[in-house]
C-alpha cells in the first residue's frame, strides 16, 4: 500500500526515464567507436602499404643505375618474395619527343607540327580539371600519375628491353618488367594502366602509383653484325602501381 | 556528457590519426624521387655530337664528361647546355604540372655557378574580365641564368690593405701575380660572397617547401692565376664543385629574384625538320622575346 502511494512502478520501470539517455549515449558511443575504429584500420593498410611501396621503390631502383635484364630480375625475384604487396612495374623508355637523342622504340611517336611551342596555350590535359576551368596542378603523390598518364601515355608500354645475355648480341631480349604475380600471365604483360584488371583488385579503390627516374644500361652493338659491342646509358622512368 | 567527451575526444584523434606517418612517407618518396633524377642526370650518355642519336652515335660520352670537358675549355658550360637542359628537361617534364626545379652547377671555391637551369610555372588569369579567376593557365618557362658579378677565371678582388677592418679593393687589379706583387702588396681574395647566393637563399625561402639532392663533381679549369694549386701534369687545376637539383610545388617566383641572378628566358620548341618522319625531331632552345617576362 506504502509503495503504490509513492507511485513505485518497480525496480526498471522506476529507472527507465534516466535509463534512455545513459542508453543513447553508450549507443552514440560504440558507433563512434565502430565508425573510428574501421577508419583506424583503413588507414594503418594504407600506410602500411604506401611504406611497402617505398621500400620496394628502393628495392628496384638499387642505385638509380641498372646494368641489364639479368640484375633486374633478380632484385624483381626478391622484392616479389619480401614486398608483401601486389605490384606491377617497370622500366620504361622515356618519349622521344621529350629528347631527340633518346632511340625510338616501337610505339614511341615523333611530335606532330613544326615549331610548335610546348603548352604554348597553357593546357596541361588534365582530365580532372579541364582547360578552361582550374589551374593544371597535381602534387607529386597520389594524384598526380593519372595527369602523368594523361600526358605521357607511353611511360605506361614503352617498356626497355635488354639482351639476356649481354655477351651474346644475339641472345633473346627481355622487357624490364616486376610483376607479384606470374611473370608469364597475359595481365603481367599487358602494360602498365591505372585501369588494370588484376584478380582480386577492386576496382573502386585507387591504385598507389610511384615514378622513379633511372639510368639503364643499353648494350649497343657497333656496327650492325660485327663483334664490336658498347653501350650507352639511357634515362628512363621506373613506374610501379601497387593495390590492395 | 562523459559520453559526449569521449565520442568527440575519440573522433579528434580518429581524423587525425596517421596524417604526420603519412606526410612523412610521401616526404621519403619525393627525397627518392629528387636523389633518382640527379643521380640519372649524372649518370646519362651523351651523343659527343649534338642532334645525332644515341643508339646511332658513332662516338658517345657520359653528359657529365662533357660538361666536364667544356668546363675545362670555357670555364664556364657552353656548347654542352643545350645536351644537358634536354636530358634533364627530358627527366623532369612529365611531372610538370607536379614541381617547379632548379639544376645548378656550382663552384664553390670561386663562388661561381658553372651552369644553372630553373624551370618556373607561370600562372595567370586567362581573362581577367572573368570572375573569381576561373579562367587560370599555367605555362611553363625554362630559364637559364648565368648569376653575374662573378668573371670565371680572374674571379677574386685585389685586396690593397691586407688585415684591415675595412678592406679597400684595386679593381683594376685582374690577377693574382699582379696583386701580390710587392709593389702593390695586396692580399688575392677568391672567396667573396656575392649576392648570386644570397638570391639562391631568397628564391628557396620564397617558394615554400623544397626538396634536394646534391652530389660533389670534380671540374678541371686551365687556370694560369692559380698555378700553385696544379694538380696533374696536363696543366689542368681540380676545383671541386657541387650539382644541387631543387624541386617544390609550382608557384610564381618573384621576377626580381630571377633578375638578381641574371636568368634568361627559353622556350623549347620542337619540330621533325625533315620531310622523313622517321628521323628524330629538332629541339632548339629560343629566347622568349629576349627578356624575363614579369609576373
Amino acid at each position: 500500500m506504502t509503495l503504490r502511494a509513492t507511485g513505485f512502478l518497480g525496480p526498471i520501470g522506476d529507472d527507465l526515464p534516466s535509463l534512455i539517455p545513459l542508453i543513447a549515449a553508450l549507443i552514440i558511443f560504440f558507433g563512434a567507436y565502430g565508425t573510428i575504429y574501421r577508419d583506424y584500420a583503413e588507414k594503418n593498410e594504407l600506410l602500411e602499404m604506401t611504406i611497402r611501396v617505398n621500400r620496394l621503390g628502393r628495392d628496384l631502383r638499387g642505385s638509380s643505375y641498372v646494368t641489364s635484364t639479368n640484375e633486374f630480375e633478380r632484385v624483381c625475384t626478391v622484392a616479389r618474395s619480401t614486398g608483401g604487396l601486389k605490384f606491377h612495374a617497370g622500366i620504361v623508355k622515356l618519349p622521344v619527343r621529350l629528347n631527340p637523342n633518346y632511340p625510338l622504340a616501337p610505339g614511341d611517336s615523333l611530335p606532330s607540327g613544326v615549331a610548335t611551342p610546348v603548352n604554348a596555350d597553357g593546357s596541361c590535359g588534365d582530365p580532372l580539371n579541364p582547360d578552361d576551368s582550374q589551374v593544371c596542378h597535381c602534387t607529386l603523390g597520389p594524384d598526380c600519375p593519372r595527369i602523368v598518364f594523361t600526358d605521357y601515355p607511353e611511360l605506361g608500354t614503352l617498356f626497355l628491353e635488354g639482351l639476356v645475355n649481354p655477351n651474346d648480341p644475339a641472345s633473346t631480349t627481355k622487357k624490364f618488367e616486376c610483376c607479384s604475380m606470374d611473370p608469364t600471365s597475359p595481365q603481367c604483360q599487358s602494360g602498365i594502366s591505372l585501369s588494370q584488371q588484376w584478380p582480386g583488385r577492386d576496382p573502386f579503390q585507387k591504385p598507389l602509383v610511384r615514378f622513379f627516374p633511372l639510368a639503364v644500361e643499353v648494350e649497343k652493338v657497333d656496327p650492325p653484325g660485327s663483334t664490336h659491342r658498347r653501350f650507352y646509358v639511357q634515362p628512363a622512368q621506373l613506374v610501379i602501381v601497387a593495390w590492395r | 556528457m562523459i559520453c559526449s567527451i569521449l565520442t568527440a575526444t575519440l573522433f579528434f584523434f580518429g581524423t587525425r590519426y596517421g596524417g604526420t606517418v603519412n606526410d612523412q612517407a610521401l616526404k621519403t618518396y619525393q627525397n627518392d624521387f629528387v636523389k633518382s633524377a640527379l643521380k640519372t642526370i649524372v649518370y646519362s650518355s651523351s651523343p659527343r655530337i649534338t642532334g645525332q642519336e644515341l643508339s646511332s652515335s658513332q662516338e658517345i660520352d657520359y653528359l657529365i664528361a662533357r660538361v666536364k670537358e667544356d668546363f675545362a675549355r670555357n670555364g664556364i658550360v657552353t656548347d654542352s647546355s643545350d645536351d644537358l637542359r634536354n636530358n634533364v628537361e627530358a627527366i623532369l617534364r612529365p611531372f610538370v604540372g607536379a614541381f617547379d626545379y632548379m639544376l645548378y652547377i656550382y663552384v664553390p671555391e670561386r663562388n661561381h655557378f658553372a651552369f644553372m637551369q630553373i624551370h618556373r610555372s607561370v600562372y595567370a588569369l586567362r581573362d581577367p574580365a572573368q570572375p573569381r579567376g576561373a579562367l587560370v593557365s599555367r605555362s611553363d618557362e625554362i630559364l637559364q641564368c648565368r648569376p653575374t658579378g662573378v668573371t670565371v677565371l680572374s674571379r677574386g678582388l685585389c685586396n690593397t690593405t691586407p688585415g684591415a677592418a675595412y678592406p679597400v679593393y684595386n679593381y683594376a687589379i685582374t690577377s693574382r701575380e699582379a696583386c701580390e706583387d710587392p709593389a702593390v702588396g695586396g692580399y688575392w681574395e677568391i672567396n667573396l660572397p656575392t649576392d648570386d647566393s644570397d638570391a639562391i637563399s631568397q628564391l628557396v625561402q620564397s617558394v615554400g617547401k623544397t626538396f634536394q639532392a646534391s652530389a660533389t663533381i670534380e671540374l678541371f679549369v686551365d687556370d694560369p692565376n692559380a698555378a700553385l694549386n696544379r694538380n696533374f701534369s696536363d696543366g689542368l687545376d681540380r676545383v671541386p664543385a657541387r650539382v644541387v637539383l631543387i624541386l617544390w610545388s609550382p608557384t610564381n617566383v618573384d621576377s626580381a629574384i630571377l633578375n638578381r641572378l641574371a636568368c634568361q628566358c627559353d622556350v623549347r620548341q620542337e619540330s621533325t625538320g625533315t620531310a622523313n618522319p622517321n628521323e628524330p625531331p629538332l629541339v632548339a632552345w629560343q629566347s622568349c622575346a629576349g627578356q624575363l617576362p614579369s609576373n
